[in-house]
């Protein structure tokens, strides 16, 4: 694998060659029938999954327990994953990267003996920010290295300026959660306490960290011992040719599937907004990926340089990048990743956003680069997976929390004590639209397996606060062909304490971070919003409970995404909506007879319906076949400036995208692949030659972002730059081919630039 | 003489069994008749009536008929309920809805939830539409922050009532620690829609969570209507035909009157296979009890005796928060297709299935992928033509084609190899079940006996047993393996479990803590009196669910009776251990502090009058005459191919004899491979223990 970033990876070996201290075990047994193979290897699965449930059972936090923000996973003695697990999956993606710091830096001082296990947080190192505390343990066989068993979780506090950690003023790293080069914590069975009490010491909430801390020291232990269960049985050999095969088998299905798929480059822009609190500016994030052959490379060319607090480590970044490959290419795989990242390549010069060198904030990477990352590569992948019908069904729009929006909150509960913690609805997000079926509102998102909102009942136990609603929110799925990527809505006022700080560290309020994929509009943006000085309370002595903020008098307070110190009291209401999930496809091409189920069942307005959709319900809600057949068309027309010369009739050809195919060039008569045109699939119009532009040939509309749906912000309130809805719309029949959310001053991306086919 | 009936009506067969509590046993079996199931109960009971006569005994008098039934459980499954109204706290109508975002993945394989694009939300039970939102507020202390309001109750409860509901769910906020509100509205609905199926939510699953517990209690209404009016029918029929009453099975394992399952349906969910484990209680100390029918493998543990619960439950993606027994299901039945990944190389089994239609390729119902019962078929472990009893005859030309087209050719491995293959890995699934649910509870698999029945549960646990260390198989003798459940449901004892939500950092007052399990006994008691029970022959247990502070995830652990400032001390040591036991030594983080979430009370009483049924001695077994061709080859190991082995039909078995290994025992539902080492032993009672 080429890193470039390796470079700002932190060394302390102050240019000594690696210590080569470490003996591996290393013997392999080639040749094993399939039956053992399978039998050995659903054992590893089930290893690491009781591995994941034991953290589960026995973490102190919601965020582990029900957010499951924690992924265990298996790596062999070379540090290859084997099995990473069905969890968060950014979470795990850079424990590699810090197992191996630890067998390059500490083999020979403190050393790496049976029984250690080795602490770190530190995303310089390997970990997607400082809040994901990582604990690597080597399985020892033979007095050498067998394997390693990694589990991280995400900490509710493990210190800094801002209570959870995500500070929204952080400048630099130092105004960040301390960051723990690997430590040996555990040596040889026994929990160094004092290392315990130096850890402990950084966090506003030592208790809840000692707990997590046993759990992490407990799903090794389980890991480990069964690991040397098999290992008595079958034998040091067998379970690593089990192991190798695991990672090989992967690395040739993925291979496989690369090799059905047309060479070429994608690209997808999304962006992030306030670089520190009073910062009126937009940063875009480009996320390029070159296919050749059997080969991805990922880049960050067009990313906007390191700044405030927007940042991410290189290793939180490509864990971004990997778990989308994940979704994409390896869903069936078991998260096996070994063998694919054999096939990966990062090319990521230092200093940008993504790969922020030291001492660049990045304690908030997870929730800003990190996701954006997911949604973005899910394009690309999506762009580039279309031509292969097998692959087809995996791709997705952006799903919902595509960017989370923390209000981290703090200050002293109903019962006296300190507490702190995020808005606990992040994981019911909303799965956006895919290429072959609807998503699922309120139905999580693309960046975790198994992660769960926990009840308002279990929150508003251990939290002064009082919830006010928690549903879904009507018209905040994009549109699209498929659609219902419809995300949550919740409401609360503080409870049995004074007041609530909220430390906001958010983006996505001015630009729309769920895009649409091939013509699906964005999903809603994120957005916090308070209710101040409210008559809250009145209504309560009046028996009425509020269900939207406009039930509600008061001062509307618009809340900036970077935000420190916000003070919410007794009468105001606390708004907190997620971005949701963006659509797939042209919206006018969505079957009417779903929109007006989408209406029954309360995730489309009436009004969106016929907006975004072109739908026309009678008064029963029931579709007007005529009256939306014209408004469809009258949109259509709308689109290109005229009536579409061409009627929609689906043809057939090699998928470029979802609306073009290609053909060979008819005035040509050649064969030659080269001379083959962009034809739209839903009238047949030639748009352009397979290596041009699809873009410049197309018709281009610049709309200001509230086109996008009802759920859109004011982009004015946050930035200064305006943001905009683009669409590129077939000259023939209208169809929209592809939309585009862009800052007004940047140019259009090129997002699909074949080689060959 | 008197004769208790256990009655259990499964999808396809509804058996029957009788016993007059000392040598006298009977059993039936009919077909189940979906459309009326009343029909099958009667039949069945006819039928056992019969038998007993013709064995000489016509003059018997019906002391009790136990039911065991999927009736709920079926409802959900086909979505049949009744049309269900919910009334929620405003602000919450979507909660079922929203299913904690990724909550749909309960009950899901955790290889299978990676494929994001292929899961779907379970369909609605209840729609937006007929949710009616009342405004009213409780907190966690209890307290009323908004009081409940009657009018715009009154008007929401009206709309819902003129759009069609017939019965209502009410799961407020908080309930479970006040419940004015909640028995308020449910006067308010009685006034409103006389005659309403109503259930609240503090008293069907009275527990902290709003989601699980607003399951519960949909789902309770849903299915109670109709659940109810079966019970009324089915206790009118037993009444006049009969001159008996009817018990219930729940799924905490015990039974109760037809009023009580009536008003608590959600408790008959998965009744079913917990008949099954809690007849195996009956056999030994520590038991894996393990039901492997065509589609899926479940596991249940009894410790002590006792069978391990759970307190939330799945049912088609939705959990529910009902105390249960805890049964562990993974989809490897007989009918799981053996496949070769796209790569070629490697060999898979499940988690698709070929269910019941088309079924295993053998079933010659047009079914192409070779299933677990064709590599059975092709190995020699089940005879074609005496499979089921004889039932349905196999073709195993037909599973040999399927594996050799679909596996064998694109591995290079002979058809037996590929079919013994693919047997080994279904083996090792099913101990890694039974692995995570043993040795990931702090158990050693090696202490306990393994229970095996359902149609393949005694063809594979002889195998899986060994990988698992465990020296002991039973398999109930013949006749009570076929109706197993049946007979656990004729077998139950009488039993409730109540709880109470109850939040408390400990050590807290022992007076309190008493205070609070008394009126919890009390409660159950008077319940199982009015069941039938004599008081003075109830028995009560009583437990605590408790966490470190700060921990979302509780752990359930015994108390003791009459508890004093000392117990409580011991009641933290216990958990500590319990807790290191399950999770490894240091882990506990008594630093923490210790919360305590609930308390539960179960309170059992003996259902017969004559105390528990004793197992009757060994009579003729079912199964295929002795006059069976008496060898046959089977492959017990592909190395060695096949090899000539003995055939023991079950109904020649007699007690003490022994079998010993290779050898293939025959009996009427099921068979049993007694492999190369191991040897059969017939107990006295007519038991098969296999030792392993």
């Amino acid at each position: 694998m080429t890193e470039t970033s390796a470079t700002t990876v932190h060394d302390n070996r102050n240019g000594r060659p690696p210590i080569n201290e470490l003996e591996l075990h290393t013997e392999t047994v080639e040749t094993i029938d399939p039956v053992t193979f399978e039998v050995i290897k659903n054992n590893l699965w089930n290893i690491n999954i009781e591995h994941g449930t034991t953290l589960i059972r026995t973490s102190g936090s919601l965020i582990v327990a029900h957010g499951r923000d924690l992924n265990p996973c298996i790596l062999t003695e070379d540090v290859e994953y084997v099995f990473a697990g069905p969890y968060v999956q950014i979470i795990t993606s850079a424990a590699d990267l810090a197992t191996r710091w630890v067998m390059e830096n500490l083999a020979g001082n403190p050393g790496i003996r049976e029984g250690d296990m080795f602490l770190t947080n530190d995303p310089w190192i390997g970990a997607t920010h400082q809040m994901d505390v990582t604990l690597i343990c080597p399985v020892f066989v033979d007095g050498k290295v067998f394997c390693w068993t990694v589990n991280t979780m995400h900490q509710n506090d493990v210190g800094g300026v801002t209570p959870g950690g995500m500070s929204p003023e952080a400048r630099d790293s130092f105004h960040e959660p301390v960051r723990i080069s690997p430590v040996r914590i555990v040596e040889q069975g026994r929990l160094r306490e004092d290392l315990e009490e130096m850890y402990l010491r950084q966090s506003r909430l030592p208790g809840m960290l000692g707990l997590d801390l046993r759990a992490a020291v407990s799903g090794n232990l389980v890991a480990q011992k069964r690991i040397l269960e098999l290992v008595d049985r079958y034998g040091a050999a067998v379970v690593k040719g089990v192991m190798r095969r695991v990672i090989d088998h992967a690395e040739k299905t993925f291979v496989n599937r690369l090799l059905k798929l047309p060479d070429g480059t994608w690209r997808a822009r999304g962006y992030l907004e306030q670089a520190l609190p009073g910062d009126r500016g937009i940063y875009p994030l480009v996320l390029t990926m070159r296919k050749s052959g059997s080969n991805l490379v990922f880049e960050t060319e067009g990313t906007h340089d390191q700044v405030g607090c927007l940042n991410s480590s290189f290793a939180g970044w490509r864990a971004g990048v990997i778990n989308a490959v994940t979704n994409a290419l390896l869903h069936d795989l078991q998260c096996a990743l070994g063998g694919p990242l054999r096939r990966i390549d990062f090319n990521a010069p230092t200093g940008s956003l993504c790969t922020a060198e030291f001492p660049g904030a990045v304690a908030n990477s997870t929730n800003f680069v990190i996701m954006l990352t997911v949604s973005l590569a899910a394009q690309v992948l999506g762009k580039m997976m279309i031509s292969d019908e097998s692959q087809r069904a995996s791709i997705c729009a952006s799903g919902g929390s595509s960017n989370a929006p923390i209000s981290g909150m703090s200050g002293i509960n109903q019962r006296g004590e300190p507490w702190g913690g995020l808005h606990m609805e992040i994981p019911a997000g909303a799965l956006g639209g895919f290429a072959l079926n609807d998503g699922i509102p309120t139905g999580g998102t693309l960046w975790s397996y198994g992660t769960r909102m926990p009840d308002a009942e279990t929150e508003e136990q251990d939290r002064p606060i009082l919830f006010l609603y928690r549903n879904e929110l009507e018209d905040s799925g994009g549109a699209g062909r498929w659609a219902r990527g419809v995300g949550p809505v919740a409401a609360q006022v503080t409870h049995g304490a004074d007041e609530i700080r909220h430390d906001v560290s958010a983006c996505g309020f001015a630009a729309p971070t769920s895009g649409g994929l091939f013509g699906g509009y964005p999903g809603a943006a994120n957005l916090i919003v308070e209710k101040r000085n409210s008559n809250v309370r009145d209504l309560f002595a009046n028996g009425v409970i509020p269900d939207s903020l406009e039930s509600l008098d008061g001062d509307l307070t618009t809340v900036q995404p970077k935000m420190n110190n916000l003070r919410q009291g007794p009468t105001d209401v606390h708004e907190f909506r997620l971005s949701a999930g963006g659509g797939y496809g042209d919206p006018l091409l969505r079957e009417p007879q779903r929109v007006q189920e989408d209406v029954e069942l309360g995730y489309v307005s009436r009004e969106a319906a016929a907006e975004m959709y072109g739908v026309v319900l009678d008064n029963d809600n029931k579709v007007e076949r005529a009256k939306t057949d014209a408004r469809r068309l009258q949109m259509r027309t709308e689109r290109i400036g005229r009536p579409p010369p061409r009627a929609i009739e689906e043809s057939d050809g090699y998928r470029v995208s979802e609306y073009l195919i290609l053909k060979p060039d008819a005035e040509v008569q050649g064969t030659d692949k080269d001379d083959a045109k962009m034809h739209c699939r839903m009238c047949d119009s030639v748009i352009c030659g397979i290596t041009e532009n699809y873009k410049d040939a197309a018709v281009y509309c610049r709309l200001p972002i509230s086109a996008a749906g009802s759920l859109m912000n004011d982009p004015g309130l946050y930035i200064d730059a305006g943001i905009e809805l683009r669409q590129f719309v077939c000259p023939g029949c209208g169809t929209l081919l592809e939309t585009e959310i862009a800052c007004e001053f940047d140019t259009v991306l090129r997002d699909i630039e074949l080689l060959s086919l | 003489m008197a004769i208790e009936l256990g009655v259990d009506i499964g999808g396809t067969f509804t058996d029957v069994v009788a016993s007059d509590g000392h040598d006298g046993m009977w059993s039936a079996k009919v077909p189940t008749t979906p459309a009326n199931l009343i029909d099958c109960f009667l039949d069945g009971i006819d039928a056992v009536l019969s038998e007993a006569a013709s064995a000489g005994h016509a003059d018997l008098a019906i002391d009790r008929i136990v039911h065991g039934t999927t009736i709920a459980t079926n409802l959900v499954v086909q979505r049949a309920g009744a049309p269900v109204a919910l009334l929620t706290t405003r602000g919450f109508r979507d909660t079922i809805h929203i299913m904690q975002g990724r909550g749909y993945i309960a009950g899901l394989p955790e290889d299978q939830i990676t494929n994001i694009h292929l899961l779907k939300k379970p369909a609605p039970l209840v729609s937006k539409q007929m949710t009616g939102e009342i405004d009213e507020r409780i907190d966690c202390t209890g307290a009323v922050i908004v009081k409940l309001n009657e009018g715009r109750a009154r008007e929401v409860i009206r709309r819902l009532s003129s759009a069609g509901a017939s019965s209502f769910a009410i799961c407020l906020l908080w309930s479970f620690v006040n419940e004015t509100h909640e028995r308020r509205l449910r006067e308010i609905v009685e006034e409103e829609c006389p005659g309403a199926y109503i259930s609240i939510s503090c008293e069907i699953a009275p527990r902290k969570g709003e989601y699980a517990r607003t399951v519960a209690t949909v789902i309770n209404s849903y299915v109670g209507p109709t659940v109810r009016d079966y019970f009324t029918r089915l206790e009118q029929e037993a009444a006049s035909k009969y001159r008996s009453s009817v018990s219930v099975l729940q799924s905490t394992g015990g039974s109760v009157s037809t009023e009580e399952a009536g008003l608590n349906p959600v408790r008959l969910l998965g009744s079913g296979p917990v008949a099954g484990t809690m007849a195996s209680a009956a056999l030994a100390d520590n038991v894996i009890a393990i039901d492997m029918g065509g589609t899926t493998f479940d596991v249940s543990l009894i410790v002590e005796g006792s069978p391990l619960r759970t307190n939330t439950s799945v049912i088609h993606q939705y959990e529910y928060s009902v105390p249960t027994i805890e049964i562990q299901s993974i989809g490897s039945g007989g009918g799981s297709i053996v496949w070769v990944d796209e790569l070629g190389t490697s060999l898979r089994v499940g988690p698709r299935s070929a269910g019941a239609e088309p079924g295993p390729a053998c079933y010659g119902r047009g079914g192409t992928q070779p299933t677990i019962t064709d590599c059975n078929v092709v190995t020699g472990f089940l005879d074609p033509l005496h499979f089921l009893g004889g039932r349905m005859k196999l073709e195993p030309e037909l599973a040999r084609v399927a594996l050799e087209r679909k596996v064998a050719s694109r591995l290079n491995m002979s058809v037996v190899e590929a079919a013994r293959g693919a047997i080994r890995i279904v083996d090792s699934q099913m101990a890694d079940l039974v692995r995570q649910v043993t040795i990931g509870r702090g158990y050693d698999p090696r202490e306990f006996t393994v229970c095996a029945y359902g149609g393949a549960g005694p063809l594979h646990a002889p195998a899986f047993a060994r990988e698992l260390g465990v020296s002991r198989v039973v398999v109930p003798r013949g006749s009570l393996a076929a109706v197993w459940s049946a007979y656990g449901a004729a077998t139950a004892d009488l039993s409730v479990v109540v709880e109470r939500s109850l939040i408390r950092d400990l050590p807290m007052p022992a007076g309190e803590l008493e205070t609070e399990l008394h009126a919890l006994e009390e409660q159950a008691t008077v319940r199982l009196v009015a069941f039938g029970a004599a008081a003075s022959s109830v028995t009560l247990q009583r437990f605590a669910d408790l966490k470190y502070g700060m921990q979302a995830h509780v752990l359930e652990v015994p108390l003791e009776s009459d508890l004093d400032a000392g117990a409580m001390g011991r009641v933290l040591l216990s958990f500590d251990k319990i807790y290191e036991q399950i999770f490894g030594i240091g882990t506990a983080y008594r630093e923490a502090g210790v919360q305590l979430t609930a308390v539960r009370v179960q309170a059992v009483a003996p259902g017969t009058t004559t105390g528990n049924i004793s197992r009757p001695p060994a009579r003729g077994d079912t199964g295929p005459e002795p006059s069976h061709n008496p060898m046959r080859e089977v492959c017990w190991d592909a190395a060695r191919g096949f090899e000539e082995t003995p055939v023991i039909p079950g109904r020649g078995l007699v007690a003490e004899q022994q079998v010993g290994g290779p050898a293939i025992v025959e009996l009427g539902v099921t068979t049993i491979p007694v492999h190369p080492g191991q040897s059969l032993e017939v107990t006295s009672s007519g038991d098969l223990h296999i030792h392993v």
